[in-house]
């Protein structure tokens, strides 16, 4: 069988398993195209099955062997040191980074991104945010909107998106109607909702305007995957599939279409060659470190911006190149919300974002800056108690009390390029690979000053709701997994950039279906778009495959 | 482990536990926190070395030393160990009452200030205990 996937010249090569990869393998399918999908592969392997079919009360109260879940098998859930990127990773979702620091090496002293090598990709640790980019975002970042606002009505049909009619719905769903039922929210959002409601004249005239999120969260029983449960179990556990994680894609795939799509995991893809008529990619087996090559017709790089930075600068070979990157600035805030303190927490919840809050300054909807609002609930106690300035045994006491009044804040902004954001590929002979990333992440004095300025008026915006900021966390540059513009949309046949298509300019056969291409990072969360772009580019290849 | 080695930890466990809960700590509790002293690399410098050792003799003390680092020294190793007895106590299914929010009582918010107020004077008094174990 093995020799058979090598010797054989594939239709189409997806590299990656993340959302933009499904997306796109799934749209290549249903076209009738052959698929091979190359892959990390990672999975969780341990902690599945030790994950019961109950509520996060129940666990809590009935479960002797929690501390496996909660904290982990071998205590890797407990990390003493500073918060940084990916803290909200519980041990099952830790899977997710495994393998990375070995096969994907980067060195930064100022941005700590997050990748991952898993079935699923990023898209494992997804908070499910599905925004749709607005006309002038999408115009921003280099998207045709015609062509976006039709895929990414096939994107929701495919994975199941929620989302409610409300002030927020502009900067959601953008008004469109092929969304689920909105899910419900948790005393705690109530209440800083019907406070807004109160004061929504004031807010709106500051260009503040709130509502419940679209999230990738079913509200309705759809095939296998079931309606959201709200058990409060959704850091640790997809055992009902309510959220949408790509490999619940790929799993489908393997089934619906057993003759036309191989799925190779713990394959790194190092590089590709282009040839006339054909593309040869270059493997490492990430078992043996064995190098393998796949031959290809056309060539989907899915493998996250900074995954597929790395093959095409060892592909294209140019010494010292450098390119562009973008990320949120994030930031998260807890807060108190005063007048929830004496109530009890909800039982009945779900973890994801609660509610979101734009800030809309010009109310064009061009310039958005977002927070997702959060309860604090399931994540333990003892992953927020080490930031309170108290002994550990008052503070135990004081913050039973108050988690049910506590509100977290993440604060998304937007992010064009500027020159002291880039990548670059270092030598290092202790890679599997031969080199490392380099990245470099800094912000110019008026993106500083801008930074400061938002992130201050969402501050006031939520004590107008009688919601305190307790204190401010910046995990860096990075940490809001949000990663763009790599190989930015041009019209022109410039070398490191994409074609709107998304086809790698100066090359015939490969395709880029990540978000290498965005020229404008949208505070909003990317991955709808992002799911949505790669299926356009799909059909691209499609369209060239047929010429 | 070696046996005295074993008995350090399941001394440390037990102090941390009747501070952190005021109870007996448990058998599994025991057997992850002298896992986790194992394997985690729990070098204290000279001063933390000198607080560990006061505290392990006089656990009355923990309490104010503990809120007098939160504020001096949040990421004293100190304050690591009690973190990772913390953690795993919280863990402990017959323990979760003492970790997870209830349904509260008209009396809440004299019990919230009552903590509140014990929190600031056992800080406040750590400080200078603080000062004093440095010195000796």
């Amino acid at each position: 069988m093995d020799q058979t996937i090598l010797d054989t010249l594939h239709d189409v090569i997806v590299v990656g398993s993340g959302c933009t990869g499904a997306m796109a393998a799934q749209t290549l399918l249903e076209s009738g195209m052959k698929v091979l999908m190359l892959d990390g592969g990672m999975m969780d392997s341990k902690y599945k099955s030790l994950i019961p079919d109950t509520s996060y009360t129940d666990f809590r109260q009935k479960a002797d062997d929690q501390y496996k879940i909660l904290i982990g098998e071998n205590l890797e859930g407990l990390n003493w040191g500073e918060v940084s990127t990916g803290a909200q990773l519980t041990p099952p979702r830790k899977f997710i980074t495994d393998q990375v620091e070995i096969f994907l090496p980067l060195e930064s002293n100022n941005f700590h991104p997050m990748e991952s090598l898993a079935l699923g990709g990023l898209g494992g640790a997804w908070g499910l945010g599905s925004c749709i980019y607005s006309p002038p975002e999408l115009e921003k970042a280099g998207l045709n909107a015609n062509k976006m606002h039709e895929a990414y009505r096939v994107v929701s049909d495919r994975i199941g998106i929620s989302a409610s009619n409300d002030d927020a719905s502009p900067y959601t769903s953008g008004g469109f109607n092929y969304f689920l039922p909105e899910l419900e929210i948790d005393s705690n959002a109530k209440s800083l909702y019907d406070k807004y409601k109160k004061k929504r004249n004031d807010l709106n005239r500051d260009g503040f305007f709130m509502g419940k999120p679209a999230l990738a969260l079913l509200t309705e029983d759809k095939g296998e995957r079931k309606k959201c449960s709200y058990n409060d179990m959704d850091f640790y556990s997809d055992k009902d599939k309510s959220a949408y994680r790509p490999w619940i894609t790929i799993e489908e795939m393997k089934t619906k279409y057993k003759n036309s799509f191989i799925y190779l995991g713990e394959k790194l893809v190092k590089e590709f060659s282009e040839e006339n008529n054909f593309t040869t990619v270059t493997c490492i087996d990430m078992m043996d470190n064995s190098v393998k090559t796949y031959s290809c017709i056309k060539l989907v790089l899915a493998s996250g911006v900074l995954g597929t930075a790395r093959i095409v600068m060892r592909s294209v070979k140019s010494e010292n190149v450098k390119f562009p990157i973008l990320t949120n600035p994030y930031c998260y805030i807890p807060c108190i919300q005063p007048g929830m303190l004496g109530k009890s927490a909800d039982q009945r919840r779900s973890d994801f974002a609660q509610l979101s809050l734009f800030h809309d300054p010009d109310k064009t909807n061009a310039d958005v800056a977002m927070a997702s609002i959060y309860s604090y609930h399931s994540l333990m106690l003892f992953r927020i108690i080490r930031e309170a300035p108290l002994n550990f045994k008052d503070g135990r006491k004081m913050m039973r009390w108050l988690l049910p009044a506590m509100t977290i804040m993440g604060i998304h902004l937007p992010q064009q390029a500027s020159e002291g954001k880039y990548l670059k590929m270092m030598k290092d002979e202790n890679s599997p690979t031969g080199d490392k990333l380099f990245a470099e992440y800094s912000l110019n004095e008026e993106e500083k000053l801008s930074r400061k300025i938002r992130e201050k008026k969402f501050l006031h915006a939520m004590r107008k709701l009688n919601c305190f900021a307790i204190k401010k966390i910046d995990p860096g540059f990075g940490s809001s997994i949000h990663y763009a513009g790599t190989l930015p949309f041009n019209d022109n046949e410039a070398e490191f950039t994409l074609n709107p298509s998304g086809r790698l300019n100066k090359f015939k056969n490969i395709f880029v279906a990540d978000g290498s291409g965005f020229k404008y990072l949208p505070a909003k969360g990317l991955t709808f778009s992002l799911m949505a772009n790669a299926h356009n580019v799909a059909k691209t290849v499609i369209e060239d495959a047929r010429k | 482990m070696n046996f005295a080695e074993e008995n350090k930890y399941n001394s440390e466990a037990q102090i941390l536990s009747n501070y952190l809960v005021g109870t007996q700590v448990d058998k599994k509790s025991l057997e992850l926190y002298s896992g986790i002293s194992k394997t985690t690399n729990h070098s204290m410098n000279e001063s933390d070395l000198k607080i560990w050792n006061f505290l392990m003799k006089h656990p009355g003390f923990i309490s104010s030393i503990d809120g007098a680092l939160a504020f001096t020294n949040p990421k004293s190793s100190v304050r690591k160990k009690i973190f990772f007895m913390f953690a795993i106590l919280e863990c402990r299914p017959e323990l979760s009452a003492k970790f997870m929010s209830s349904n509260f009582t008209g009396f809440y918010w004299v019990k919230f200030i009552w903590y509140g107020v014990h929190a600031v004077f056992t800080t406040i008094f750590g400080l200078f205990l603080l000062q004093w174990i440095k010195r000796f």
